[in-house]
């Protein structure tokens, strides 16, 4: 019993710490602004630590096979951890510099502490139950974020839209789940693929196939895949900035999470049935299509990443879709790479927003005279996203379309390539903003200021994502390593 | 060995790229000089390598292999043969001539140089790489600097041109690596090594297959007639070493895809595709003399002109036989340091009367001797006048299709001889509303030829001449590699 409550502590740790600075923000008055981030990222740092305590060489699963303890979730939770320390790190100068944001500030970071132990929770979910409040423990403080400038009218409608179809996507997943219980009579993950295999089903296929879709559609809400994602562009633009971060990057990771364990785990053997191949085949079409081609008209810098998401979302799928080892570190060198190149690219547009007062992607004017560095880094995340050498966004597409090639889904990576080309043209509008066009307003906004914080992080992405090309090694390693633990599949 | 030679010639630019990058903004004037010397190191290097290079063995020398994502096996394997060497010299010599043509650039001079270097890393590489995702790598890095070039520092219609030819080579691009992915795996060998490919045993069907999806990769590249559209735009608007590099080098990178690629890897296909290549070859000699036969602005009329050469090499490509592509090759060789020239020589008639429309020229021989001279000496190069380096690739091209001996390929050199009398036309016609006829007085005094610009123009008046009057030494150097690559 003892040893069962040390697996979780990271979580209880970052939970406890998420309380403290919610106390200090009551006790603390004025002072609190300094430290909220400094003991947020603390509290962070003391997680990860105890990762290595007390999950690193104490492999197993937990709490009657609910929390799993593998490579895959102590890669996922650190990685969950290094994302939310960058969030963190961003959101201090982002908040002090709105009104309308710099209010119960002890709330936001508590709030983010709670989204990402609801993430690095759903990284270890080793039943259906565990899933599905891991999720809802990710989401609710999403929905609350989303509307935190309280007295903005589109982050008030970012909020109650991502509620309302999110709740619905809840629901959804959870229905999937009681029918994945009924047909199979367990609802750990493990007991689930006994089941399976050994073919002893209720009403044969049908209920089960009806509850994995239905709960896929849960996990396409969350992804925003299309053609459920008619939430994203709304809330992506309507929330503040620094949360759009966090729900393309962390909220993301954490639907991924999920998505890997259930997908693989619970239904090992059943991923490559057909109806769900097909639909996954269908998701992953239509967000590659939809999200290239939705973004191409926008001006708003956030909408334009909401689209972008979506169809980044579609290049993973087609890995999903192929359903192998092989498949599973392709996703992860993916979202290892989109996570890079996303903080990298809004922590950009987050300083541009604050100097320049305007989230379009025209006040990305001129960006490369007034400020060179930041826009070098710029046009990396933004190629990265492309696809294009010698990023990391490249080194995913192309495991992704290799096991799409290998699993003779040639057809889908030609697609994908194509729209990939399509992609071009919207990143590239960005850049030719911040080199082609002159900045038009006024003179006191063209240099826009840039907090030490940011320049650190942003040249961390940046880094990151060329080194993930040069030395590509390490981190197939680390994503490899992960899954053969999460699937036990050599 | 006791270095890696050829994994130096491609990474010195970017040790200049990286000066650059810290360089402080106010010794801005003082870039040029660090891009200088780190080409001609480069160049140097490049010069050395040729020295040391080994032209009687055909197959890869100085190779370096060392293991990169080994769990997909893909390598870092940098290769030279007889058929890469030429190319990277004149990838070494033509961005040391684009620093040199760009020695008197205003405008933010720092990235420009940069980004010139980083394209010469790009260039080297595909060159030198014989695993195809190193070759993928290098092919796309050729891209983000070409656009910024062009973008940036290019004339009034920049941005349609730039992103048209981002969009339009990258779509290429990403259905070559589709293509290197299938082969991948369909190869039954599970690896990227371009050498250890020959040997697959792919069958005829997927073999075409995947040779469009090169096909179209490298096409848009070369380009060839149907994809030829975005050449225009590209050369007309980038500035005078963007336009050198690109018809220099750029170009031939395509036509090098299809001798290293396709040939060896994809034999049958290339068989059963030649007599498309062919035509579309030859529709593109045709359709490039004509169109430059209309052309009002002199740089366009280039640009065209480089789609019509191209097509010699493709017919070259296409006829498969050992001469035939040897002349390919040379012809790749000689277009580049003559298209580069004459770009060298558009700019410079640029800088001295800031218009490119040849109505507004005239009477340049009275005024500039010199370097009315030296076009009249390109132009002929140009249309292959003999004794000049054009001629012998258009030759040994259309000797070795000839020699195929069909009918087919009788029809293909006789009307691709009519491009050459075009060739000659509009070059002719081009020179005499140039350089004869009554000097426009509206654009004022011209400067003489700077000695800047003389040292730019000396290399390649001495390699047309040298390769025209004895080609030898570099075709034997070729026929080696081509003849182990058509596996005759």
């Amino acid at each position: 019993m003892t040893i069962e409550i040390m697996a979780i502590i990271p979580e209880i740790v970052l939970v406890c710490s998420g309380f403290l600075v919610l106390m200090l923000s009551v006790f603390m008055g004025k002072g609190f602004d300094r430290v909220a981030a400094p003991v947020s990222v603390a509290g962070l740092v003391a997680s990860a630590v105890t990762i290595f305590i007390f999950n690193v060489g104490h492999l197993g699963s937990f709490f009657n096979m609910s929390f799993i303890v593998d490579k895959y979730s102590i890669f996922f939770r650190l990685f969950t951890i290094i994302t939310a320390i960058i969030i963190v790190g961003l959101s201090s100068y982002y908040i002090n510099g709105s009104i309308i944001m710099k209010r119960n500030t002890g709330e936001f970071y508590f709030l983010i502490l709670i989204v990402t132990t609801g993430t690095m929770l759903m990284s270890a979910v080793g039943d259906l139950i565990m899933l599905f409040i891991s999720l809802e423990l990710v989401s609710m403080p999403t929905y609350i974020l989303a509307g935190y400038a309280k007295t903005n009218e589109k982050s008030n409608e970012a909020s109650l839209k991502y509620f309302i179809l999110g709740v619905l996507a809840s629901a959804l997943l959870v229905y999937g789940f009681s029918l994945i219980y009924g047909a199979t009579g367990s609802i750990s993950l493990v007991g689930i693929a006994g089941a399976i295999a050994s073919g002893n089903l209720l009403a044969g296929n049908y209920l089960i196939i009806t509850g994995i879709i239905m709960a896929m559609i849960g996990f396409g809400f969350k992804i925003a895949l299309a053609p459920f994602h008619f939430w994203a562009p709304d809330t992506y633009e309507g929330s503040p900035t620094i949360i759009t971060t966090l729900i393309t990057t962390i909220a993301k990771l954490a639907a991924f999470a999920g998505f890997i364990r259930f997908l693989y785990v619970g239904l090992n053997g059943f991923g490559k049935s057909l109806w769900i191949v097909l639909f996954i085949v269908v998701l992953s079409l239509l967000s590659m299509i939809l999200g290239n081609l939705m973004a191409l008209p926008q001006k708003n810098f956030k909408r334009l990443m909401a689209y972008s998401s979506i169809a980044h979302g579609g290049y993973i799928m087609i890995a999903f879709a192929a359903a192998t080892t092989g498949a599973q570190w392709a996703v992860f060198i993916y979202l290892m790479a989109y996570i890079l190149m996303n903080l990298g690219a809004f922590a950009v547009a987050m300083l541009v927003e604050r100097g320049r007062d305007s989230e379009e992607i025209a006040a990305f004017a001129g960006l490369g005279q007034s400020n060179p560095f930041i826009s070098i880094c710029m046009i990396i995340f933004l190629i990265s996203m492309v696809g294009i050498p010698p990023f990391a966004g490249f080194l995913g597409k192309l495991f992704v379309f290799k096991t799409g090639i290998e699993n003779n889904f040639t057809w889908l990576v030609i697609i994908a390539v194509i729209t990939s080309v399509i992609s071009l043209y919207y990143y590239a509008n960005v850049i030719r903003q911040m080199y082609f066009t002159k900045y038009e307003g006024e003179r006191s906004k063209l240099k826009v200021k840039t907090p030490v914080v940011y320049l650190a992080i942003i040249s961390f992405c940046a880094v990151a994502t060329i080194l993930m090309v040069i030395i590509p090694f390490v981190f197939v390693g680390i994503s490899q390593g992960a899954v053969v633990a999460a699937t036990g599949i050599q | 060995m006791g270095f890696n030679i050829l994994t130096l010639i491609t990474f010195i630019p970017i040790v200049g790229v990286l000066t650059l990058t810290v360089y402080p903004k106010r010794a801005e004037k003082s870039t040029k000089y660090i891009a200088l010397v780190t080409s001609l190191i480069t160049l140097g290097l490049a010069v050395y390598l040729w020295v040391i290079f080994d032209p009687s063995v055909a197959g890869m020398q100085f190779e370096e292999k060392y293991q990169w994502i080994s769990n997909v096996n893909i390598y870092y394997y940098l290769g030279v043969d007889g058929i890469s060497m030429p190319m990277v010299f004149l990838t070494a010599l033509l961005t040391v001539l684009g620093v040199l043509v760009s020695w008197n650039i205003k405008d933010k001079p720092k990235a420009f140089f940069a980004l010139l270097l980083l394209l010469e890393v790009g260039m080297v590489g595909v060159f030198l790489s014989l695993d195809f995702i190193l070759f993928y790598v290098f092919w796309e890095l050729v891209l983000l600097p070409m656009y910024f070039l062009i973008g940036i520092w290019g004339s009034s219609n920049r941005l349609y041109a730039a992103i048209k030819f981002f969009i339009y080579t990258l779509l290429g691009s990403v259905l070559m690596l589709v293509g290197i992915l299938m082969i991948y795996f369909n190869s039954g060998l599970q690896t990227f090594d371009m050498l250890e490919l020959i040997n697959n045993g792919m069958g005829r069907s997927l073999q075409n297959w995947i040779f469009f999806l090169m096909f179209m990769g490298f096409a848009i590249k070369v380009p060839m007639f149907p994809f030829h559209t975005w050449l225009p735009d590209a050369h007309t608007e980038a500035p005078t070493a963007g336009s050198v590099i690109l018809a220099g080098v750029l170009l031939k990178m395509g036509a090098y895809g299809f001798i290293r690629i396709s040939l060896p890897i994809l034999p049958e296909a290339t068989r059963a595709w030649a007599p498309v290549i062919a035509i579309l070859a030859v529709i593109g000699i045709i359709y490039g003399a004509l169109a430059c036969l209309v052309q009002k602005d002199l740089k366009r009329l280039i640009a065209f002109s480089s789609v019509s050469h191209m097509g010699f090499v493709m017919l070259g490509i296409a006829s498969l036989t050992p001469t035939s592509v040897n002349g390919a090759v040379l012809q790749m060789f000689n277009h580049g340091c003559i298209t580069g020239m004459l770009f060298l020589l558009v700019g410079m008639v640029y800088e001295r009367t800031h218009t490119r429309m040849i109505v507004d020229m005239g009477g340049f021989a009275n005024k500039v001797p010199l370097l009315s001279g030296i076009l009249a000496f390109t132009a002929f190069a140009s249309l292959g006048l003999p004794g000049l380096s054009g001629f012998w690739g258009e030759f040994l091209v259309l000797f070795g299709t000839y020699n195929v001996n069909t009918v087919f390929s009788k029809v293909m050199v006789y009307i691709a001889v009519v491009g050459i009398v075009l060739g000659a036309a509009y070059l002719l016609w081009m020179l005499q509303r140039v350089i004869f006829g009554n000097y426009n007085d509206k654009l004022g005094d011209m400067k003489k030829i700077t000695w800047i610009e003389f040292v730019t123009l000396a290399p390649l008046v001495i390699l047309i001449v040298l390769v025209g009057v004895y080609p030898t030494p570099l075709i034997n150097m070729i026929n080696n590699s081509v003849v182990l690559i058509l596996g005759m």
